[in-house]
């Protein structure tokens, strides 16, 4: 049946009502909101996961920062007892004695053994709340959520005897399980910087300690370094030992053999050349634990001005993983000096 | 302007901390410095036994100076060690916490949706 063009068609009042209109208006709005807050909550999702992946990569740097502030204390608490024991063969060497004041001496050592462990344990305390921190970025609870969510949808949509095909009902799953999780990921996200501020104000109270504490460090690095560096030399001069190992990893690249490993230097000059030679590793090894100290501490700045630009992700933590890998590798020097 | 005899300040003054961490410091360079040239002192005193045993003692005291000067450093922070202690322990609760209650909701979701699959299921064999 056709209609003449002239003619307009008249559509039933019953059928649009201002009623209807009105209706439809609003409906037309409410889509309009739930499309912007749909908008807003995909943003802030993706926002949320960004922090959280920026949280989790400030808790991994945190922790192996905290790891290698612990092994730094252990190398001082190391670098404590040779000295001791370094210092108790050189009076025995020099004819002086200490009896009187050994009892206070055990003591003293004991203490400050016990002061540098309890830094140690201090370190991997942090690590325990970097760890925390990880373990709240990298929580999987918003999409478990979504699943969580779209399960209740679906059992409402059952309990409602709606029909488990209608291809509405997967729909609203799927847009109250993405809405449950945006706002479970946006709440995490909260969570996750809350946490990071927590841990800010932990790192920057140890790092306090650390860069008050500094110099007393390094004097303790030094003392080890010193008082080996003048036991070798004494052993050296006195013929104790044989120095030829000293060279031996220079030798091997020409492939020459040393005539007689097991004799001390007959050479005047040679052995001079063996002492100074002890002299300048004793100065590298100096030199190697003062800069085990300053990775250290440049370690603990980066980690703390990462944290000061968090959430946005900054060059300071990359600054922070690159003086992780000189402390690290100081660490691992300093390792070999112990006998380790 | 400093008078004859005392040094001049060339610089600003240094807080109580750093002062404190030079004097370690020079303790330190002090105990090397008499253990280094040990034995050229030794040679220089010869038989003068006083100047020997004030040289032995020198070592000695030096020796203990500086060691006590790094426990006494380490003791004058315990308080601040006891307070991080505290810190560090309360701040790993709290953040365990804040996980909780974010794993709380993912939790309470999952128990609601098993109870109204339950309800569904139970409706579902009452209507057969």
């Amino acid at each position: 049946m056709s209609t003449p063009l002239s003619t307009p068609r008249v559509i039933p009042s019953t059928i649009v009502s201002p009623a209807h209109v009105h209706r439809w208006r609003g409906t037309s709005a409410a889509r309009m909101v739930l499309v912007i807050i749909l908008g807003a909550l995909a943003l802030s999702g993706c926002l949320a996961r960004a922090v959280k992946e920026g949280g989790s990569e400030l808790a991994s740097t945190g922790m192996e920062a905290s790891t290698q502030l612990a092994r730094y204390y252990d190398a001082l608490a190391r670098d404590t007892i040779d000295s001791y024991e370094l210092n108790a063969f050189r009076e025995g060497t020099l004819g002086i004695s200490s009896s009187d004041a050994q009892a206070r001496r055990d003591k003293t050592l004991g203490d400050n053994l016990t002061a540098l462990q309890a830094r140690a344990a201090l370190a991997l305390q942090l690590k325990g709340v970097y760890a925390a921190l990880g373990a709240l970025a990298d929580s999987t609870a918003p999409a478990a959520t979504r699943s969580a969510a779209e399960g209740v949808v679906g059992a409402v949509l059952t309990l409602r005897k709606s029909p488990l095909a209608d291809p509405a009902s997967g729909a609203v799953k799927s847009v109250v399980g993405m809405i449950a999780e945006d706002v479970l990921a946006y709440v995490q996200a909260r969570e996750v910087v809350s946490a990071a501020e927590l841990a800010r104000k932990t790192e920057a109270a140890l790092r306090a300690l650390f860069e008050d504490e500094r110099e007393t460090y390094a004097s303790i690095s030094a003392f080890r370094a010193e008082k080996a560096g003048v036991v070798v030399a004494g052993m050296l001069t006195r013929n104790e030992v044989l120095p030829w190992p000293l060279v031996d990893r220079v030798l091997v690249p020409y492939g020459l053999v040393l005539a007689n490993a097991k004799a001390v230097p007959t050479d005047a000059g040679t052995r001079t050349g063996f002492e100074h030679l002890a002299a300048a590793r004793t100065r590298r090894l100096a030199v190697a634990s003062g800069e085990a100290t300053d990775a250290m501490g440049g370690t603990l700045a980066g980690l703390a001005k990462a944290h000061a630009e968090f959430p946005a992700r900054s060059a300071s933590l990359d600054d922070a993983i690159a003086f992780l890998g000189r402390t690290r590798a100081y660490l691992d020097l300093v390792r070999t000096y112990h006998g380790q | 302007m400093a008078k004859k005899g005392e040094i001049a300040a060339t610089g600003p003054a240094l807080s109580a901390e750093a002062t404190k961490q030079t004097v370690v410091a020079a303790l330190q360079q002090q105990h090397a410095f008499i253990d280094r040239e040990f034995t050229g002192l030794m040679a220089i005193a010869g038989k003068d036994t006083g100047k020997v045993e004030a040289l032995k003692r020198a070592y000695l005291v030096s020796y203990d100076q500086y060691w006590d000067a790094v426990a006494r450093t380490f003791l004058e922070n315990e308080p601040r060690l006891q307070d991080l202690i505290k810190m560090m322990r309360s701040t790993q609760k709290r953040i365990k916490d804040q996980l909780a209650s974010v794993e709380n909701v993912a939790s309470v979701f999952q128990l609601l949706a098993s109870l109204i699959s339950t309800a569904a299921s139970l409706l579902m064999l009452s209507s057969m």
